[in-house]
């Protein structure tokens, strides 16, 4: 990537993100329906949630998928450049599914918890929260095999193989869900999706907002990540000509 | 044609590049001794030289095919004898020899080959057991089975004994005027007596020494 | 490459697990230890298939993975992947020539637990019980080759290990459950045709994707 269309990239995902964060808080709070008089709602505050969930999920799918391409790049290339700016997404994606997680799980807690049952056994029994743990796990096991494997090269290698096993794993694991489950999780989208959960209005158009924005944010701490892992790199090049010459 | 020919060949390890871009080529039938200081990556080269690692830049190509786009089909024309001579613990030299033989599609008699490299004895041992010189003398046994056009040897006069090291002298001027042979060694004086040409590795490349 | 070059990669590969013959004994005590443990915690599964389902696979899990970690890590810590490296063939039979001998041997301890899963528990000695695990050794044996292959090139391999098995093995644990908890309800193998299949496409894709991913992963630096 050119360094000028980086760092006009970066600041228009700046800018998007300090602009679309308040609209999406605003549309969140005040424009988004109360969903109190629905009597199969447990929970209508915390279906607000709603617009923060899905798009923090997407995202790391996003990211997931930068991890995927750019480590064929590397593979193909064997050029360390590529392999940066994949750490730098992985690292970015595992954010963003933390949040997905830890946003889903309140949630589902409100939404599902019955009484006389232990609230986050029946959320993380749920398979689709499963196929976000299971990306969860997939990036947590990329980053812990960067931090235990030395040299560049080989760390390059091995973490481009494994992020195409768990490139593979993931929507299987995803595809399973949906094939061999009923499930309490709303499906608001792709094969199998539920009628009732079906989006529509307002709803559609904040989570939309809410999908960008979370785009924006991603992209934005991605490059700034990237610049950081640069430098690092540029001071161990430094580093290693101060200590070849004699 | 060339057993091996290098050409600009680089190679870096994270943010540090071994060498200025080396050229090197041992002819059929030649003997190249390669010196150099100690961590300056002679064993990489014979690796790079092997295909057990990739160089950054440049050619290789071995005995006429070109190494880096067809490693596969390059690795059958190259012996090599690793730095360690690693061996699997649970097999004996025997059996290494004639697993090895197979992989080569070569009719080598394993036993002959075992006497000829004084092995006799531990023909049956596991290789867990072995001295560090008898394992070594089983790596230059494997390095050398199908007599291959290229023969990479990684200090091959390590850990061996008088007798150990006439044998590696006899290997040497066996495949001298038939096929190419490229050896790191540490001893000057020995390099200039066993090889045809003596070369030396530093941080700008190889050059006659 | 030829058949005979295979034939000899499989000879020695087989010939060093079987030399060792204690690394499956242990294999085989390793299942029945958690079988033994499981008695301990359940002393009938009747009524619980998710429980009988996890005492059914958790066992294949560990052991696919503890094979075929031990197998890697002698190769690393031995230095023979260099020896492979050397070797006149290409980088991709070695890793299906280990896999093949890991296959062999994850599909004998996943007999090992059926049996021992009837016998001890009573559960239902079927071919609807034990297709999905034979399935699931399949594919089992492909990830856990694959990674272990990667842990043996890193440090603290026998932690990093079961981190980068599971997530991989997720799908294949997810849908073989589905179709034990079938087999345990005492339904008709059509009635597990999704999760069979879900089991048996990921084999395959698990298979094709290490064709391509073997040769990278066994290069040297």
């Amino acid at each position: 990537m050119k360094a000028g269309f980086e760092a006009k990239a970066r600041q228009v995902s700046l800018a998007a993100v300090l602009v679309g964060f308040p609209v999406l808080l605003y549309l969140t709070w005040f424009v988004a329906p109360d969903w109190s008089y629905q009597p199969d709602v447990t929970a209508p505050l915390t279906r607000k949630i709603l617009f923060f969930h899905p798009p923090s999920a997407w995202a790391s799918f996003i990211a997931y998928a930068v991890v995927f391409v750019l480590g064929i790049a590397y593979l193909n290339e064997r050029d360390l450049r590529h392999d940066r700016a994949a750490r730098a997404a992985a690292e970015v994606g595992f954010m963003m599914n933390s949040i997905a997680l830890a946003t889903g799980t309140l949630w589902g807690i409100q939404e599902w918890a019955k009484a006389g049952q232990n609230a986050l056994a029946t959320v993380y029994s749920e398979p689709k929260v499963l196929v976000v743990v299971v990306l969860w796990l997939t990036f947590a096991a990329y980053l812990l095999l960067r931090r235990f494997v030395d040299g560049p090269e080989r760390q390059a290698r091995l973490a481009a193989v494994f992020g195409v096993l768990g490139f593979i794993a993931v929507p299987a694991s995803f595809l399973t869900s949906r094939l061999l489950t009923t499930s309490l999780h709303p499906d608001i989208a792709g094969p199998g999706s539920n009628p009732d959960a079906a989006v529509s209005g307002d709803v559609g158009m904040i989570l939309l907002v809410g999908f960008l924005v979370f785009l924006a944010l991603f992209v934005h701490l991605w490059l700034q990540r990237l610049r950081i892992l640069r430098l690092e790199d540029e001071t161990a090049v430094l580093e290693a000509q101060e200590t070849d010459t004699p | 044609m060339p057993a091996l020919w290098m050409s600009g060949l680089r190679k870096r390890f994270g943010a540090r590049e071994l060498w200025a871009p080396l050229d090197l080529t041992v002819e059929a039938g030649e003997t190249v001794a390669l010196l150099g200081a100690n961590g300056v990556g002679k064993s990489t080269l014979l690796r790079i030289a092997a295909t057990a690692s990739r160089p950054t830049a440049g050619a290789l190509v071995v005995d006429g095919v070109d190494a880096v786009r067809s490693p596969d089909q390059a690795r059958p024309r190259v012996g090599l004898q690793p730095q360690d001579a690693p061996l699997y613990a649970e097999l004996t030299p025997h059996e290494h020899l004639r697993w090895w033989a197979r992989l080569h599609g070569v009719a080598v008699d394993p036993d002959a080959t075992l006497v000829q490299f004084g092995l006799a004895q531990a023909a049956h041992r596991p290789s867990a057991v072995l001295s560090r010189g008898q394992r070594q003398r089983v790596a230059l046994a494997l390095a050398s089975l199908p007599d291959p056009p290229l023969l990479l040897l990684d200090e091959p006069f390590t850990a061996l004994d008088a007798a150990g090291a006439t044998q590696v002298e006899a290997l040497l001027a066996a495949r001298r005027g038939r096929k190419g042979t490229l050896m790191a060694l540490h001893d000057e004086a020995l390099a200039r007596r066993v090889a045809d040409r003596v070369v030396r590795l530093d941080r700008t490349g190889v050059h006659p020494a | 490459m030829s058949d005979g070059r295979f034939r000899a990669l499989l000879w020695k590969d087989a010939r060093r697990e079987l030399r060792g013959k204690e690394s499956i004994a242990a294999g085989v005590v390793l299942v029945l230890l958690f079988y033994v443990l499981d008695l301990f915690a359940f002393p009938t599964l009747a009524g619980a298939p998710r429980t009988a389902a996890a005492v059914l696979w958790t066992p294949l899990l560990y052991a696919a993975g503890a094979l075929a970690g031990r197998a890697w890590a002698a190769e690393a810590d031995r230095g023979t992947l260099e020896l492979l490296r050397a070797a006149p063939v290409p980088l991709l039979s070695h890793g299906l020539s280990r896999w093949v001998v890991n296959l062999v041997i994850t599909l004998a301890l996943a007999l090992v637990g059926f049996v021992a899963g009837g016998a001890l528990f009573a559960l239902p000695v079927t071919v609807e019980v034990a297709l999905p695990l034979a399935l699931g050794a399949v594919g089992l044996s492909i990830l856990a080759s694959l990674a272990a292959a990667l842990a043996a090139q890193a440090r603290s391999r026998d932690v990093l290990l079961p981190i980068l098995l599971v997530p991989l093995a997720a799908p294949l644990l997810q849908a073989g459950i589905a179709a034990t908890l079938s087999a345990l309800a005492g339904l008709p193998l059509s009635e597990a045709r999704a999760p069979l299949l879900v089991l048996a496409a990921y084999d395959l894709v698990a298979l094709g994707v290490s064709l391509v991913l073997w040769p990278i992963l066994l290069e040297g630096e």
